[in-house]
């Protein structure tokens, strides 16, 4: 399947300042996060895909459409949530949505129907019909995301959908983007600081760093350790395990909350641990095949970019 | 399929033309105004000088009906032998002599008690004509015009200082410009929809009145012929709404989008009056010789266009024909600019707000 958005040697510039540079990008069908520290250029980029900025070099195609042409086409099969905290002031939750769905071109009965079918959708009871001005920000959060999707669009931009929800609220949102991903097809592009977000719902991920993107891969890839490796929790006697595993020199090391990484032949490795544990009298709780670390590979990524001096 | 559904589901409908989209922001601010009491009173007395205006339409036409001339005639040069032709020729020629004369007295008064009113050496050049159509014409542009001159605009200014400085002002604040250009909306079918909106008040208080009062006008004159003799009126009535609509709309508007604090923009709009008709008024003073009245209406024309009033005052003078071309084009040129100007502002600080 040809990528949703492609992008080759992209560059924009605000002035003199560069807010990407050269970006080579593919973004395929799934839910593909958009990670990078604050200036990074995901804004740019965003708007950059939604025709609303143009770019001072480089070409690509989205949804079909070349690069900086077509803003409207683009706009009317992209739901994007700002991140922002944006509303119209005198409207109610209802009315915002309609209005939402009237802007993408629904006559105005059909809006209204189809606004009350989202925010059913979004969990939005009978608050829908305040003023939006007296909702919390949580609130808000779901008016924009009922928006954004009020005129079934095949491609999501969620630029921080997640922030200012309660827990719970964060969890239903995560599973209904999985949901439209999984249920409808939509494609989505998660922009976030919150990596368990990405780590939850995504299926590629994207790390951009001072205007470049410094990493593209699914996260198939990205979970798989570059030699074979098992997590392992122990309830007691760590060291003389550790001691034991080095002394038949495997490797050995200590890793977040107290857990061990060992390395080695994924075969044999399992049956090992036992043994080790057996003759260093250490209790075994849980084993299981490590994966990469979403936040080492993140600060990696950022500091990369900072050694490389961009 | 389950009757209640909560799940998501695709929509494959008809969507409506690019084109109507402005209309849905129109349509949107309009309601959202509407939310508002004040806006709502305000919009309903901007109605009330319609009765002053209707009343002297209404007149006018008593005094040209043919059977009040009869009345007049009956009253006046009745005749003791009604039998006789020549007594009743005479008494013709007496009661005619008479509409004269009430006429005169009439035109008199006019000129007397409104003579500081704009074009009232046209209105009595106009009424001493012995062709009934164009007393009428004449009559009838003159009180429209009037009714834009004063108390319209003076509506005007304060629906326009009601409805418009929040219009574009909130969505900054909010940040509402994001939901607008996350659609398949341009720039300047944003700012097309939000110049309807106060435009369609405008419409409302302005045109449709004085639409309704020519119509009233047709139906209280003696026949529905009359149409032929003031088939333009209408048409004036929306050249002077369109001359007085776009540029204050715009200027409203571009004042909106330089701040995110409505009042600020509101002080801005009443700010633009007071001080221009603040200034008009000093310089006219000092500069007038009251003992010359032909220095007064030089002063007049002399500093008009410090006061945007004045300006559009001149324009709607010329809208129904009171003025040449050639005498306000200067205050034409003044509206152009004001909304060339205040456009592109308007649509600078858009593209930024969108841009970065």
């Amino acid at each position: 399947m040809p990528p949703l958005i492609s992008l080759s040697k992209v560059s924009k510039r605000y002035g003199s300042l560069p807010v990407l540079r050269e970006v080579d990008l593919e973004i395929g069908p799934g839910v593909t996060g958009l990670l990078g520290p604050n200036g990074a250029g995901k804004s740019s980029l965003i708007k950059m895909l939604m025709g609303l900025i143009s770019v001072n070099s480089g070409t690509g195609m989205i949804l079909g459409h070349p690069l900086g042409k077509h803003g409207r086409q683009v706009r009317a099969k992209v739901g994007y949530v700002p991140e922002e905290d944006c509303y119209i002031p005198g409207m109610t939750g209802i009315e915002a949505v309609q209005f939402a769905a009237c802007l993408s071109g629904f006559p105005r009965i059909e809006a209204i129907r189809r606004a009350h079918e989202i925010l059913d959708f979004c969990g939005t009871k009978q608050e829908r019909y305040r003023a939006i001005e007296t909702y919390s920000t949580g609130m808000r959060q779901k008016i924009k995301f009922a928006s954004a999707i009020v005129h079934d669009p095949e491609f999501l931009i969620l630029d921080e959908p997640t922030s200012g929800l309660d827990p719970e609220e964060r969890e239903l949102l995560l599973n209904r983007i999985r949901t439209l991903a999984d249920m409808t097809g939509k494609s989505v592009i998660l922009s976030t600081h919150i990596l368990p977000d990405v780590q939850q719902i995504c299926d590629q991920v994207v790390i951009l760093a001072k205007g470049q993107v410094r990493l593209n891969r699914s996260f198939e890839e990205l979970d798989r350790p570059s030699s074979p490796t098992l997590l392992i929790t122990l309830l007691n006697n760590r060291e003389p395990f550790m001691d034991a595993a080095r002394r038949k020199g495997m490797e050995v090391e200590l890793a977040l909350n107290g857990q061990l990484r060992v390395s080695g032949d994924l075969e044999t490795l399992p049956a090992r641990v036992w043994q080790l544990a057996a003759e260093s009298g250490a209790t075994i709780q849980a084993i299981k095949p490590a994966k990469n670390s979403l936040e080492e590979i993140f600060i990696a990524a950022v500091q990369e970019a900072s050694n490389a001096n961009l | 399929m389950p009757i209640y559904d909560v799940g998501y589901r695709r929509w494959s409908g008809q969507l409506t033309s690019a084109w109507s989209r402005w209309w849905m922001i129109a349509e949107s601010g309009i309601r959202i105004a509407l939310k508002s009491n004040w806006i709502k009173r305000v919009s309903l007395a901007c109605w009330l000088p319609i009765i002053y205006w209707g009343a002297g339409f209404l007149i006018f036409e008593r005094f040209n009906d043919p059977s009040f001339n009869e009345v007049v005639m009956q009253s006046g040069g009745e005749s003791k032998s009604k039998s006789d032709r020549a007594a009743r020729e005479l008494s013709e020629r007496l009661s005619q002599a008479q509409s004269k004369m009430v006429r005169n007295e009439v035109i008199e008064q006019i000129q007397r008690n409104f003579s500081g009113f704009p074009a009232i050496d046209k209105l009595v050049e106009g009424l001493q004509s012995s062709d009934v159509g164009e007393v009428r014409h004449t009559f009838w542009t003159w009180m429209l015009m009037t009714y834009f001159r004063y108390p319209q605009i003076t509506a005007l200014i304060f629906l326009l200082g009601f409805v418009t400085p929040s219009l574009i002002a909130r969505d900054f604040r909010s940040r509402g410009l994001f939901i607008y250009f996350s659609r398949p909306i341009g720039r300047w079918e944003y700012i097309f929809g939000k110049f309807m909106v106060p435009a369609s008040f405008l419409l409302t208080i302005t045109t449709l009145p004085a639409l309704v009062l020519y119509v009233l006008g047709v139906f209280v004159s003696p026949s529905i012929t009359v149409v032929l003799s003031t088939w333009d009126i209408p048409f004036r009535i929306l050249l002077a709404s369109i001359v007085v609509i776009v540029p204050t709309v715009s200027l409203a508007l571009m004042l909106s989008s330089l701040t995110q604090e409505s009042r600020f923009a509101t002080f801005g709009w009443f700010a633009v009056w007071a001080l221009g008709q603040g200034a008009w008024l000093a310089l006219w003073i000092t500069a007038v010789d009251p003992n010359s009245p032909a220095s007064q209406m030089a002063a007049i024309q002399k500093f008009s266009s410090i006061s945007l009033y004045n300006v559009l005052g001149s324009a709607q003078s010329w809208a129904f024909g009171f003025e040449d071309f050639g005498n306000i084009y200067h205050n034409l040129l003044i509206l152009l600019v004001i909304t060339l100007v205040s456009l592109t502002v308007l649509f600078r600080r858009i593209s930024k707000f969108v841009h970065i």
